[in-house]
């Protein structure tokens, strides 16, 4: 059955040379609708999935072997129409909509337990011309719901393979694979929507002149896109912008001539035929919008608010106190690894002080945190998998609106406190331009993981021995807080500075709530192993670099005696204090003087402008140099010990409250990662992201000076 | 308006800056709607619109002209 008017004309730049790939299969449907989960299903690998709109906000390809011949499957980002929405839409639309001579099978990803609205985007693709597949998702939990469906019976309605399918179990998988083999070599379509003559004649009027202004004619598909699509970019690129618009207009007046409405047109063709498959028994009747009983506590108007603070206090009071057996664990491991090759190395002593506190000192006081990394993001992971993140935005839209954000921008900030990239890529889902540059701007200031290091280091010193593990899980919510805002203050400067350009932010909520689902162990799993190898690849590469190169720094010239007048009481102390470290730290340290900074802190700042948790190995690596001849204490026992050794604060702790709280808020604030950098480069342009690098680390630098000349005043303590 | 009132989409206005998403959603005329929670601040509402729940500001229920349903 031939389907569509489309005549494939040309290559896509979004896929590369088609004349070269293999049959491809592109992913598509309403976002939570099981893409994501079907494509790991079809390929064996693992894209990221998670209960709310905007996980897969790029492309994700993957090979699958169906029939005995590999297809190249590609998982879409979510949309509900082929009408332009949010960036992250707009990928798929281009993709969908794109004419391309590949030999390319459309899957459809419908909810099974609400079978009715995803066949909306399946009829507007049809108009392509392309082969599809339709699949309804998740059909156990249709069935718990009392929906059934007849697969045959569907089929035969919309003319093309139709396969149910549970891609959290597997089930339908294979049924799906010989599916979309049938799909390719059956060439079987999609009964596309019965466009009326007006809006066929209209299109074809707007391809003509698009033709006659750049030479490009688009299919009739296209064209038709064009018209009924308010936000259509068809064209935009190469038309000049007052004579598309009129095209646009004369087009729409066609339409609006024959009594139709351009922009509601399709929606209502789709629920006409909707209504007579409901009609024919083919689709079940429509349920009204399941309504979860956790949902009553979740958005309840006092109990919700009482709960979200609640979990976002067990998330970071569990990170501090479920980690501590583990972390003990590992730096008593540490430790005895460092007493063992310390031994075994003490005939070279050259050697053992690289292994023991070099290697082992600076790998080790990094790798201990890796408990507390994998618990935050097996939190934040439940927390996105059951889909309670979005029936947060319900609760913290007010927090957001008044600063020009919105409760979409909730999700992508929350999702910082694990990683600043996927949360900047998340801001795809925002709509609007301004509010999605605003939060993907202030991403990087919510407190990711490669910030716990420091901060627990800091409350490990200054709160914890002082007043309990309670306290310092409290004040690592502090910490995290500080963050968000000053972001929501910053967003604030800038929405008042955009309205007065008279350039006001439109901003929009308008979001879909998924439902509640139960959380998938294997995800969590896989998300959690995924980003605990990252770290250790971190540890065992860049940072085990950066240790070798801090121990050899402080180790080196060697001096051998102690000369005459000098005030070290020891060689070894002596030595250290005229290692080239010292002296680099030393020559920078006065930049960071007004903040209450000494040269070794300094020294940890700057070596971890590239990635921020460099400085716990810096420091480790430090503190087991200047301290090799005593028994290793730990990091924090060293940096609690720690004195000035010379100015006005000399006998001073250098980890006072005064400039433990600047650290926290140096860190909290400087972009000291680079791979952030890069995604801000790559989403927002090279002007951003290096005003970004800049304005960051100079807002850092003053924050953390105003915060120590502030508590140095009032404490009177320096 | 409560949690749980029924109300009847009777026209759209097409110069809200929300109306294109509306559309795209299928908030259509004659589309009967479910107002849900809303929280004790802030004026996010939940809203049932066939067999799905969205989240909407108040001031873009306004681009829609609704009645009550008995």
């Amino acid at each position: 059955m031939a389907a569509g008017s489309s005549s494939p004309t040309s290559s896509s730049p979004l896929f590369g040379n088609a004349s070269t790939t293999s049959p491809r299969v592109l992913l598509a449907g309403s976002p939570n609708s099981g893409k994501s989960t079907l494509f790991n299903q079809l390929t064996g690998m693992r894209q990221r999935v998670a209960n709310y709109p905007g996980v897969t906000v790029d492309l994700s390809e993957g090979k699958s072997l169906i029939d005995g011949q590999w297809h190249t499957v590609i998982d879409l980002p979510g949309t509900n129409s082929l009408n332009t929405g949010s960036p992250d839409e707009r990928i798929a639309i281009d993709c969908l909509t794109a004419e391309d001579n590949s030999e390319t099978i459309t899957v459809n990803v419908i909810e099974a337990a609400r079978p009715n609205e995803g066949l909306t985007l399946a009829w507007q693709m049809a108009a392509f011309g392309r082969p599809q597949v339709v699949v309804f998702n998740f059909i156990d939990e249709a069935e718990k719901r009392g929906v059934e469906l007849d697969a045959s019976a569907i089929e035969g309605a919309l003319g093309c393979p139709v396969v149910l399918t549970d891609s959290i179990r597997g089930r339908g998988i294979e049924e799906l694979r010989i599916a979309i083999s049938r799909a390719r070599v059956e060439r079987c379509f999609l009964l596309p929507l019965d466009y009326p003559e007006a809006v066929d004649h209209a299109a074809r009027g707007f391809a003509d002149k698009m033709l006659t202004h750049t030479g490009q004619r688009p299919s009739l598909a296209l064209a038709r896109r064009a018209l009924l699509d308010a936000r259509s970019s068809c064209g935009e690129s190469e038309w000049d912008f007052a004579s598309r618009e009129a095209a646009l207009d004369d087009g729409r007046k066609t339409i609006w001539k024959a009594g139709l409405h351009p922009y509601v047109l399709e929606t209502r063709l789709a629920q006409k035929r909707l209504k007579q498959l409901r009609h024919e028994n083919i689709l079940p009747p429509q349920l009204p919008a399941h309504f979860h009983p956790l949902d009553r506590q979740f958005l309840h108007p006092l109990k919700g608010p009482v709960i979200f603070l609640a979990i976002m206090a067990l998330l970071f009071q569990s990170i501090y106190s479920w980690a501590g057996p583990a972390m003990d664990g590992i730096e008593t491991l540490f430790g005895w690894l460092g007493g063992v090759a310390g031994d075994f190395l003490s005939g070279t002593p050259m050697l053992q002080g690289l292994v023991a506190d070099g290697i082992i000192g600076g790998v080790g006081s990094v790798v201990v945190f890796l408990p507390q990394i994998v618990i935050l993001y097996a939190l934040i992971t439940i927390l996105e998998d059951v889909g309670y993140l979005s029936r947060a935005a319900l609760l913290s839209d007010k927090l957001f609106s008044w600063c020009g954000m919105s409760g979409r921008s909730f999700v992508p900030l929350l999702s910082g406190f694990a990683c600043a990239i996927p949360a900047i890529m998340a801001t795809r889902t925002i709509d609007s331009r301004s509010v999605r540059h605003t939060t993907a701007l202030l991403a990087p200031m919510m407190s990711c993981s490669a910030r716990l290091p420091v901060y627990v280091i800091i409350i490990g010193v200054l709160i914890e021995p002082r007043f309990g593990a309670f306290w310092a899980g409290i004040s690592l919510l502090g910490c995290h807080l500080i963050g968000a805002v000053v972001a929501m203050g910053a967003s604030w400067i800038w929405q008042r500075v955009q309205n007065r350009k008279s350039n006001p932010i439109h901003n929009t909520l308008l979001m879909e709530i998924p439902p509640l689902r139960r959380p998938k162990l294997s995800n969590v799993w896989h998300r959690v192993s995924t980003r605990a190898v990252d770290f250790l690849k971190t540890a065992g590469t860049i940072i085990l670099a950066v240790s070798i190169l801090i121990w050899a720094a402080a180790t080196f010239p060697q001096v051998h005696e102690l000369p005459p007048g000098a005030e070290a009481t020891t060689v070894e102390e002596y030595q250290f204090e005229q290692s080239y470290l010292a002296q680099t730290g030393k020559a920078i340290q006065p930049i960071f003087d007004p903040a209450g900074f000494d040269w070794k802190l300094t020294v940890g700042v700057v070596a971890s402008l590239p990635a921020r948790e460099v400085i716990v190995a810096t420091l480790g690596t430090i503190y087991g140099v200047a301290d090799a001849d005593e028994e290793h204490p730990g990091l924090r026992q060293a940096l609690a010990a720690d004195t000035w050794t010379e100015g006005p604060r000399a006998g001073q702790p250098v980890l006072s409250l005064a400039s433990g709280l600047a650290v926290i808020v140096f860190f909290a604030f400087c972009m000291q990662c680079w791979a952030t950098v890069a995604v801000l480069w790559r989403e927002l342009g090279v002007r951003s992201a290096t005003y970004a690098f800049f304005g960051y680390t100079a807002f850092a630098w003053v924050a953390a000076v105003a915060v120590y000349q502030v508590t140095a005043a009032l404490t009177g303590i320096h | 308006m409560k949690n749980g009132t029924q109300l009847t989409i009777r026209s759209l206005r097409e110069d809200h800056p929300v109306y294109p998403d509306l559309v795209r959603l299928g908030f259509l005329p004659g589309e009967s709607l479910l107002l849900g929670p809303r929280p004790l601040w802030g004026d996010p509402v939940m809203v049932s619109l066939r067999d799905r729940w969205y989240l909407l500001r108040r001031s873009e229920l306004e681009a829609m002209d609704m009645e009550e349903i008995g």
